[in-house]
């Protein structure tokens, strides 16, 4: 019986195999992230952190364990993803993100899971200068939001330009059903725009606390 | 937080009172006031820094400079960039 055979009617494997997807970042939402897309036998992943697991992650960031404590992040998730898939390729990246390191991705999709605004930058300048897909994902406290964002694209920059000085998870801590919740629906995004298919450009506002789940329209 | 107790309008059409809808998703909490003005007004009004939030009206993301009325649906929601 064929691996992929009860994902097929959603998605063919053969839409998944040939693409390299870089996941940028590996907290809450990257480590689900990843899971996710490499049980679904994308062909390649890249995988970029610069952080070591400490024990205040490990009650969300579900690829890691006690014994993980102190590595690099990235070593620890490509052993776990390894074990989980043998059969896709999966590169580890224990680097800063910023423009110039950027240019080291090469892939047909980006998970933007990182966790500060001047990354999600670097990572909005990437993809608009290599006309590429990204799939932007937060989550904090019980909340999330998701947005694929397409080639051509000012998505990012122009609703987000002036803004600073927001809440993070050290002043507001996260809930892991939140952050995984958007992992989910991070996922979902990225095998739609894999399969070619057409994909949503509102903004995906989430909260499992309250069980909400809204779209905004997003091009101010 | 702003003290959201404003008095509700006396302007009606068809026989129903116009107020803006204004949700604050950060306090969760809900109110209906007059206002005509832009969204950066409508921030100052409730005391509100605008580099923290964004604020949508009747489903869309808008500009800090858009012009509101009393018959929008406000939603102004919390920035954050946890990952």
């Amino acid at each position: 019986m064929d691996r992929y055979c009860r994902q097929e009617k959603m998605i063919p494997h053969s839409k998944l195999k040939g693409k390299t997807v870089a996941i940028i970042g590996l907290g809450g939402i990257g480590c689900m992230s990843a899971q996710l897309l490499a049980r679904s036998g994308v062909g390649k992943l890249i995988l970029v952190d610069k952080d070591k697991v400490e024990l205040i992650n490990l009650h969300r960031q579900i690829l890691y364990d006690e014994l993980d404590i102190g590595k690099p992040k990235v070593k620890a998730a490509v052993a776990k993803l390894s074990a989980i898939n043998s059969t896709i390729t999966i590169y580890g990246l224990n680097m800063t993100v910023t423009k110039d390191s950027m240019r080291r991705i090469k892939a047909d999709l980006i998970m933007d899971c990182t966790d500060n605004l001047a990354a999600r930058k670097a990572i909005a300048h990437h993809c608009a200068k290599k006309k590429r897909p990204w799939v932007f994902a937060t989550a904090l406290a019980t909340k999330g939001m998701v947005k694929a964002v397409m080639p051509g694209e000012d998505w990012f920059d122009s609703t987000f330009k002036g803004k600073h000085g927001f809440h993070d998870v050290k002043s507001k801590g996260v809930l892991n059903a939140g952050c995984n919740a958007v992992a989910c629906l991070q996922v979902s995004c990225a095998m739609k725009l894999l399969a070619g298919k057409k994909v949503s450009s509102s903004l995906i506002l989430l909260d499992v606390w309250d069980n909400k789940v809204e779209k905004v329209l997003s091009n101010p | 937080m702003p003290c959201l107790r404003e008095c509700l309008p006396k302007r009606r059409h068809q026989g129903r009172r116009i107020v803006m809808k204004v949700f604050i998703e950060e306090t969760n909490k809900k109110a209906a006031i007059r206002f005509e003005g832009t969204a950066r007004q409508l921030l100052k009004r409730l005391k509100i820094n605008p580099a923290t939030v964004l604020v949508a009206r009747n489903g869309k993301l808008i500009s800090l400079e858009d012009k509101l009325s009393d018959s929008d649906d406000i939603k102004i929601l919390e920035v954050f960039m946890g990952g």
